[in-house]
Order: structure tokens, then C-alpha cells, then sequence
């Protein structure tokens, strides 16, 4: 999926138009609620396609609750515009919009059954009694809750509410489904289940899927892209491959997974190979273009790609560490080593590396390929 | 034979005195003893002061008015059929319909006051709440006579609006219906407003953003959830406004002079001026039965014990 993003700017009305299968854009949108000090959306601009399912990732307080609320219409950005299906839709008020949303707390209406909750968008439209009827059914079919539609709402579990509250959005047939955080109310074998189930609707039904959660692993599984958000600014945007792999700013190589992050200065350069002096005084090797002499360079390791060794192991990077404690948890071995000057470095090994390494004595050599590092904007 | 009769009766009091005393004294010792020793008192007062006076109004209704203001212990049903005098019917019917004025435009000024106030910011919402309790701590006949203060003829309203050149004579304010609904509509505001803003304040507003999603128009909103999820504050409040204002009885005495005479002043121009209790009774009952149907109506459509608890 090639991500090349083209503008048709300015039609005859000077609005500005955006390239055919963008589904949801986000231009310059800023976001500040009155009574607080920093803009809860400070400026993002995202481009999300049809067909797309992009999770927005984040800590809590980092502005994607708002971000989304901003799409649905519920609250409306100070500057800035968005487009859904590009037509600008700031004045379009919530119930104009062709986008439905799943809550976080379900929202489901405590006054009516589960049919009526389900109907409740189409019977709004003054659609057929009869085509209601059918077009719930199918619903409860697709999210496997036949036999339900009598129900009252505080009968329903969490997962059956679940599944009640994303049948009434999508039988709306809308351009682009909102989701926030819709399972984190649920426990966690039932949580990876409606992932997966998700996943599978999206790709069914083909309705561009824009997701809020604060659980790495949630994303990961389900998007096809990422949107990593903090302090109401946009960190990274990328395919999980990417986001993992590649993480641009210290913020994203931390909040995602586990990660062990250096800072150094550089001492060296040949090449775009440069040499870092680490704070302990150690040096190392990484591959840090449009860097020179003096620059200050924060770069990761992932813990999984370092190996312990009794001596160094030259393949480009290996540092003298103190061992400090070693765990076998299960599937893998987590060891944690200092450096010289107390910092403390975790690895993660297959638990079948405990034979090979057993770690004699407490000092010993950590390793990493050349290609293992990534070197990050501040 | 008379007194074997009368020894027989007084040992089947005997007895189904033990049983009483017994029974009682089960229940001291029973499951729900704390319970019952804790609220003894209340079903003490309870019964002294409720129940035992309701069940001589119950009794003096049917009994005949003394010559000289009395009660004569001679049972009659005169009582309840003078009722149907027209004179009477036609003020039971006028208190009915201005109870359910007094109801409905409170509830029109009081759901949107109320509505205000819970989707007010949290920290004002205390304020205007303790605005609404205030006048609560005022005497309400001295309330009442304010607004004699300020609807008669020499008085504060009239006394402006000649002065603004609005009008040139006085406008007629007081003792008529329109006075006792104004007082009648301030006195019951408060309790009209209370369960409304309770019930409004517990919706849950992303209720209110899931509709609009999914296509409601604002009118919608309110028609479709607003009003469904608040019916229960809406009953309660009704009831509240309407079995009140069905008793008040020195509203209409104050604010209508001598010439709206309504259920509540009747019964106690009956017991205090025409000296006539089992009347005043008898139209108390009246009253009672008026109230339990209420109460019965308002829990038979889906109406909550607990919506009723303000305050």
C-alpha cells in the first residue's frame, strides 16, 4: 500500500480538495478547551484512507479522545479544518455527519431493547418497518447476538453490550466508523477475541475504521496504520511494522513495547557511520546520517535484539556491563545489566539461551548487530 | 344470658389480646428485631399521629353534626351525599383543574429551569440548587403575604407600571384565580424542580451525543431520549406539585380572598367557621382517596418510591 498523498487544491469555490480515496482529512486542526492551560490538540494533520483501519495510540490525555470527537462532530476544532469523504464538514453538526461511533462506556440507551437500540438510527430516517426489521436481524447475525433482540440493555454483559453498540453504528452504513477505546471494559481473553472479531468486520464490510486505544498490543494487532499521539501532537505515523521497527522520537520507541534507550555524543563520523560516546564514557558504532562531530544522538535498542556474551563479540556494538539479575519468566529470560555509570539495560532472550549462556562472573558483554539500532529525533 | 354474652366477649378480647401481645413479642425476638425495636418509635409516632387521626376523620364522615358545632355519635351518609350538591361538585372540579395547572406550568417553567442547572458546571450547580431551597427557610404564609405585597392594587407591580405610564388605572391582581395560581405555581416550584433536576442530572450525556450520531435532529434528542429517560423525574415532580396544591389551603385563603373557594379552604372553613367536622370530614376524605389514586397512578405507570425521596 503505496502512501502517496496528492492535493487537488482549490476548486472554484476555493475549497480545498483532497485526493479521491482519502476518507477522514485532518488539516492544521487545534483543539484548547477553555479554563486549561495547553490546547488538548495542539496541530495535527492526518490523512486517513478508505477502507483503512488506523488506530490512534496514546496515552490518556494526549488529545485522541478529541481528536475523535472532533471527527464525529462533538466537538469543534478552533482552527483548522476536517474533511470526511472531502467535504469540509466543520459546520456540519454530529447528526449530519455520515460517521457513526462505538463509545467507550457503550451509550446505549437504557429506555429501549436491543432491537429498538439497533433500530434506533434507520427508524430515525423513517425507513420501512419491514426493512428495519430485516436489516436488524442481520445485524444481530453479523454480530452474533440472534435471539437477543428482546432483551433489555442491563441484561446484556459487557461483550454482548459490545457487540449491540457496534450493530447500531454500523447498520447505519456509514462512511467511517469511530471507536473509543470500545474494550477497555472488557476482561482480557474476551477483549483479544472482539479484536480479532473486529478486525474480521472491518475487512467485511469495508468501512474505514479510525480506532482509539491506549493498549500498544490492541493496535499492533488490529491496524492497518498507527497514529502514535502525545501531548496533542502526532509523534508517528506508520504501519505497526514501522512504528515498532522505526520509531521516530523517543516517545514512540518508549510507549511501544519495551525498549532500552542511549544518549551520546558523536565522537566520530566516516561515512555516516559515526561513533558515539555513551554518558559512561563507552563508545559505540551506529549508522546516524547528517550527523557531525559534537551532535548530541539518542538511539534504541530493542531489548529482544541485544545477546549476552563472557567476552565481546565484535559485530559492531558490544558494551561492559555489570550483571545484575536474570529471570526466567516462561517464554523468555529477562536480564538486566548496568553500565558503568549505573544505567540499567534490559534483555530479553529465548529461554532456550539459558544453556548457552550461564554468566560466570559479573562482568560481561552485551551485543547487538549494527542494523539493530535506531537513531531518533530528540 | 346478656352477661354470659358480654363475659364471652371480654375473654375473646382477652385472647386476641395475648395473640397481639405475642405476636409482638415474636417479633422483639425474631430475625428482624433490631429492626423493629430501631423503628419502633417512628411506628409509634407513625401510628399515634397518622394513622389513628386519618382513621377518625375515616369515622367522624359518617357520624352527624351537633347541634351547636358538635359531633351527635348517629351514623349517617348525608355527609358524602351533600357532596353531590352541585355547589360542592363545582369546587371540587375548579380544585382539580387549578391543581393541574398549578402542575403543568410548573412543569414547563420548572424542566428547562431544571435542565439549566444540571448541565450547569458542577461547581455552580451547588449555588442554584441552594437558590431553589431558599425561600424553604422563609415561613410560607409570610411568603404569601409578600405576594399580597406585591399584587394589590396600591402594591409594588401596580404601583410601576402606572409610574412607567404602562397602564392608567390599576389592574385587578389580586383575589382572583389568577393570584392563587401565582402563588400556588412559587410555592410548588421547588418541588417540581428538585426531582427534575435529579432525573436530568443522572443522564448520562454521551446518551445524548449516541443519539445525535446516529441522526437525531436536537428535537429528536429530547423527544427520543431526553424525555423518555426523564419521565420518571417528570411523574415525581407531578405528584409532588399536584397532591400539595390540592391541600394548600391558606393560598387561596390569602391570595383569593373570599372569592375562590377551592377543596382545601372549604374543608377548613368547615371545621373552623360552619363548625361542621363531619362535613369537613367527609370531603377530607374526599381529598385522601384523591391522593391514594394519585399515589397508585404514579406508581402503576412505572413511577419509582425512590424518585419521589427530594431533599
Amino acid at each position: 500500500m503505496g502512501r502517496v498523498l496528492i492535493f487537488y487544491k482549490e476548486n472554484k469555490q476555493g475549497v480545498e480538495k483532497v485526493l479521491e480515496n482519502s476518507m477522514v482529512k485532518l488539516a492544521h486542526v487545534v483543539k484548547r478547551f477553555s479554563g486549561e492551560r495547553d490546547a488538548a490538540i495542539k496541530d495535527i494533520s492526518l490523512d486517513i484512507k478508505e477502507g483503512e483501519f488506523l488506530t490512534i495510540l496514546g496515552p490518556s490525555g494526549c488529545g485522541k479522545t478529541t481528536t475523535l470527537r472532533i471527527i464525529a462532530g462533538f466537538e469543534h476544532a478552533d482552527s483548522g479544518n476536517v474533511y470526511i469523504n472531502n467535504v469540509e464538514v466543520s459546520s456540519i453538526p454530529a447528526f449530519k455527519r455520515n460517521v457513526n461511533t462505538v463509545f467507550q462506556n457503550y451509550a446505549l440507551f437504557p429506555h429501549l431493547n436491543v432491537f429498538d437500540n439497533i433500530a434506533f438510527g434507520l427508524s430515525l430516517k423513517k425507513v420501512d418497518k419491514l426493512e428495519i426489521e430485516k436489516e436488524v436481524m442481520e445485524m444481530l447475525k453479523i454480530v452474533k447476538m440472534e435471539g437477543y433482540e428482546a432483551r433489555m440493555i442491563d441484561q446484556l454483559s459487557g461483550g454482548q453490550k459490545q457487540r449491540i453498540a457496534i450493530a447500531r453504528a454500523i447498520i447505519n452504513n456509514p462512511k467511517v466508523l469511530l471507536l473509543d477505546e470500545p474494550l477497555g471494559a472488557l476482561d482480557l481473553k474476551l477483549r483479544k477475541q472482539m479484536q480479532l472479531e473486529l478486525k474480521h468486520l472491518q475487512k467485511k464490510l469495508g468501512i474505514t475504521f479510525i480506532f482509539v486505544t491506549h493498549d500498544q498490543e490492541e493496535a499492533m494487532t488490529m491496524s492497518d496504520r498507527i497514529c502514535v499521539m502525545d501531548n496533542g501532537l502526532i509523534e508517528q505515523l506508520g504501519t505497526p511494522e514501522e512504528i515498532y521497527e522505526q520509531p521516530q522520537t523517543k516517545f514512540v520507541a518508549d510507549f511501544i513495547g519495551d525498549t532500552n534507550i542511549f544518549e551520546g555524543v558523536v565522537c566520530e563520523t566516516h561515512n555516516g557511520l559515526c561513533s558515539i560516546k555513551l554518558k559512561d564514557g563507552q563508545v559505540v558504532n551506529l549508522i546516524a546520517k547528517n550527523s557531525s562531530m559534537e551532535d548530541t544522538v539518542w538511539f534504541a535498542v530493542r531489548p529482544e535484539r541485544i545477546f549476552l556474551s563472557q567476552e565481546p563479540i565484535d559485530k559492531g556494538c558490544n558494551l561492559s556491563v555489570h550483571l545484575k539479575e536474570r529471570t526466567y519468566i516462561g517464554s523468555v529470560l529477562k536480564t538486566t545489566v548496568t553500565l558503568l555509570n549505573g544505567r540499567e539495560i534490559i534483555i530479553s532472550e529465548p529461554a532456550a539461551n539459558r544453556f548457552a549462556f550461564k554468566g560466570e562472573s559479573d562482568k560481561v558483554y552485551i551485543n547487538w548487530n549494527l542494523d539493530s539500532t535506531v537513531v531518533m529525533k530528540s | 344470658m346478656e352477661l354470659r354474652q358480654h363475659g364471652g366477649d371480654e375473654i375473646m378480647t382477652q385472647k386476641s389480646f395475648k395473640k397481639f401481645y405475642k405476636n409482638i413479642k415474636d417479633k422483639l425476638k425474631g430475625q428482624n428485631a433490631g429492626a423493629f425495636k430501631t423503628l419502633s418509635p417512628v411506628l409509634i409516632w407513625m401510628t399515634l399521629f397518622f394513622v389513628v387521626p386519618i382513621i377518625m376523620v375515616i369515622i367522624v364522615s359518617f357520624l352527624t353534626r351537633g347541634q351547636y358545632g358538635g359531633i351527635d355519635y348517629k351514623f349517617t351518609l348525608d355527609n358524602y351525599i351533600k357532596l353531590f350538591n352541585p355547589l360542592y361538585a363545582e369546587i371540587l372540579i375548579k380544585s382539580l383543574i387549578i391543581a393541574l395547572l398549578t402542575t403543568l406550568i410548573c412543569l414547563f417553567l420548572g424542566y428547562p429551569f431544571a435542565y439549566f442547572i444540571a448541565r450547569s458546571k458542577k461547581k455552580y450547580r451547588h449555588v442554584l440548587i441552594l437558590l431553589i431551597i431558599l425561600p424553604f427557610w422563609t415561613n410560607s404564609l409570610v411568603r404569601t403575604y409578600a405576594w399580597i405585597i406585591l399584587l394589590r392594587t396600591e402594591g409594588i407591580i401596580n404601583t410601576y407600571l402606572i409610574k412607567f405610564g404602562i397602564i392608567n388605572t390599576p389592574i385587578k391582581l389580586l383575589y382572583n384565580n389568577a393570584a392563587v395560581m401565582i402563588g400556588m405555581v412559587y410555592m410548588m416550584f421547588p418541588f417540581m424542580v428538585l426531582p427534575l433536576y435529579s432525573s436530568i442530572e443522572k443522564l448520562d450525556s454521551s446518551l445524548l451525543e449516541a443519539a445525535s450520531d446516529l441522526g437525531a435532529t436536537p428535537r429528536k434528542v429530547f423527544s427520543k431520549v431526553i424525555l423518555p429517560l426523564t419521565k420518571p423525574g417528570i411523574m415525581s415532580g407531578c405528584l409532588l406539585v399536584f397532591v400539595p396544591t390540592l391541600g394548600y389551603f391558606f393560598i387561596p385563603d390569602l391570595l383569593g380572598g373570599s372569592k375562590v373557594v377551592l377543596l382545601s379552604n372549604l374543608i377548613k372553613n368547615q371545621f373552623l367557621s360552619a363548625r361542621n367536622w363531619p362535613f369537613g370530614s367527609a370531603i377530607s376524605v374526599v381529598l385522601i382517596i384523591i391522593m391514594f389514586i394519585m399515589i397508585g397512578l404514579y406508581l402503576k405507570l412505572g413511577g419509582n418510591k425512590k424518585d419521589m425521596e427530594v431533599l
